[in-house]
């Protein structure tokens, strides 16, 4: 089950929360309880645009990291999905990137996860035409679209 | 033997200054991203230099501009063409003059900051680009005058922030395979966009880029 996948990243010391969110902002498969699922999706959408954008000038991002204070977000973007995890301390960076890695080649081969991709597959540019903007964002997106 | 080195270790103005002082006659070669320069020195006079396109005094004072590049001196070069007639002295002082011209149009002075974070292993380029993606000073002259994407980028890690009902992030990375860039947000809605090797661990870089942004 992709939840047992998910529970392993969590099993990572200070691990929060961890979540697979579809190039539509669907949520798919989570672990913790950590944000709201509106909350949760809303940041989903945000990092399939900075993903798309990226795609657009040809440098598609393997992975982002957002961090905070006491805060850290890792985004491992995947073909059609990203896989969101939210902890509290850098130092588990490495090893977080690293299950990440066995993860996501779990995840390619679990059927549960592979007929869930295809049912919410999408193209990633498609978030930077489609949904609610603000203004700032229009204008940032139709200089390099 | 050749005399080889980093711009980041040794300035350009002092690679000339010393080459002149000693009456060297000399080629210097530097690479910087694929690209060749060439500074051609006799009897301790620049007499010619070239720094594709562009070929003289503006080829030596596009060259002054680099902060990083490798570099390698061969005594006893003689220049292939004599395109610059100004004393060393003079035309390094033109240079740098022009340099700092650059600086304060931009508003700040950012060379500095430049400078320091050069010193740190890993950072190829630099960028210091405004909330609408204006490019308000960069290392590299072929890094674009707006930067829309790197903006978007780090509006939407704001954006995520909100959601997470957080403020600012300290900064944010993204890894592209073949290179990373690290968003810094500065003072004024600002930020530093540092464009680092595949291999720079970030755990490394990160408290040595704080301490050069101070």
């Amino acid at each position: 089950m992709p939840q047992t996948i998910l529970k392993e990243i969590q099993n990572i010391d200070s691990v929060e929360m961890v979540a697979i969110c579809s190039f539509k902002g669907e949520i798919g498969f989570k672990v913790g309880e950590l944000l709201p699922e509106a909350d949760l999706k809303a940041i989903a959408i945000h990092l399939v645009r900075a993903f798309a954008a990226l795609k657009v000038v040809g440098k598609p991002p393997i992975h982002m990291e957002i961090y905070w204070q006491n805060h850290f977000l890792h985004a491992r973007f995947a073909d059609g999905f990203v896989i969101i995890t939210i902890c509290n301390t850098l130092e588990v960076m490495s090893l977080l990137r690293i299950t990440l890695n066995v993860a996501l080649a779990n995840l390619l081969q679990n059927k549960t996860f592979l007929k869930w991709l295809k049912k919410h597959s999408a193209d990633a540019l498609k978030q930077l035409r489609r949904g609610s903007f603000d203004e700032h964002e229009i204008n940032l997106i139709s200089q390099f679209t | 033997m050749a005399l080889v080195g980093n711009l980041k270790d040794i300035k350009l103005a002092n690679l000339v200054q010393l080459n002149c002082m000693e009456h060297n006659t000399a080629k210097l070669t530097i690479e910087y991203n694929g690209k060749y320069g060439f500074v051609y020195f006799e009897g301790g006079q620049v007499v010619h230099a070239e720094f594709d396109p562009f070929i003289g005094e503006e080829a030596f004072f596009r060259l002054l501009r680099l902060y990083t590049g490798n570099f390698k001196v061969e005594s006893g070069i003689r220049a292939p063409a004599k395109t610059i007639s100004a004393s060393w002295n003079n035309l390094l002082l033109e240079g740098l003059h022009q340099l700092d011209d650059q600086d304060q149009k931009s508003g700040v002075n950012f060379k500095n900051l430049f400078e320091r974070l050069f010193t740190i292993k890993g950072v190829k380029r630099i960028a210091v680009v405004d909330t609408e993606g204006h490019v308000k000073a960069k290392s590299h002259p072929e890094i674009p005058d707006t930067w829309p994407i790197a903006a978007l980028v780090t509006y939407e890690a704001e954006r995520i922030g909100q959601s997470m009902h957080l403020k600012s992030p300290q900064f944010v990375s993204v890894n592209m395979g073949n290179q990373s860039w690290i968003i810094m947000p500065q003072k004024k809605g600002d930020f530093l966009l540092l464009e680092v090797g595949k291999k720079t661990r970030l755990d490394l870089i990160m408290p040595l880029i704080k301490k050069a942004v101070g």
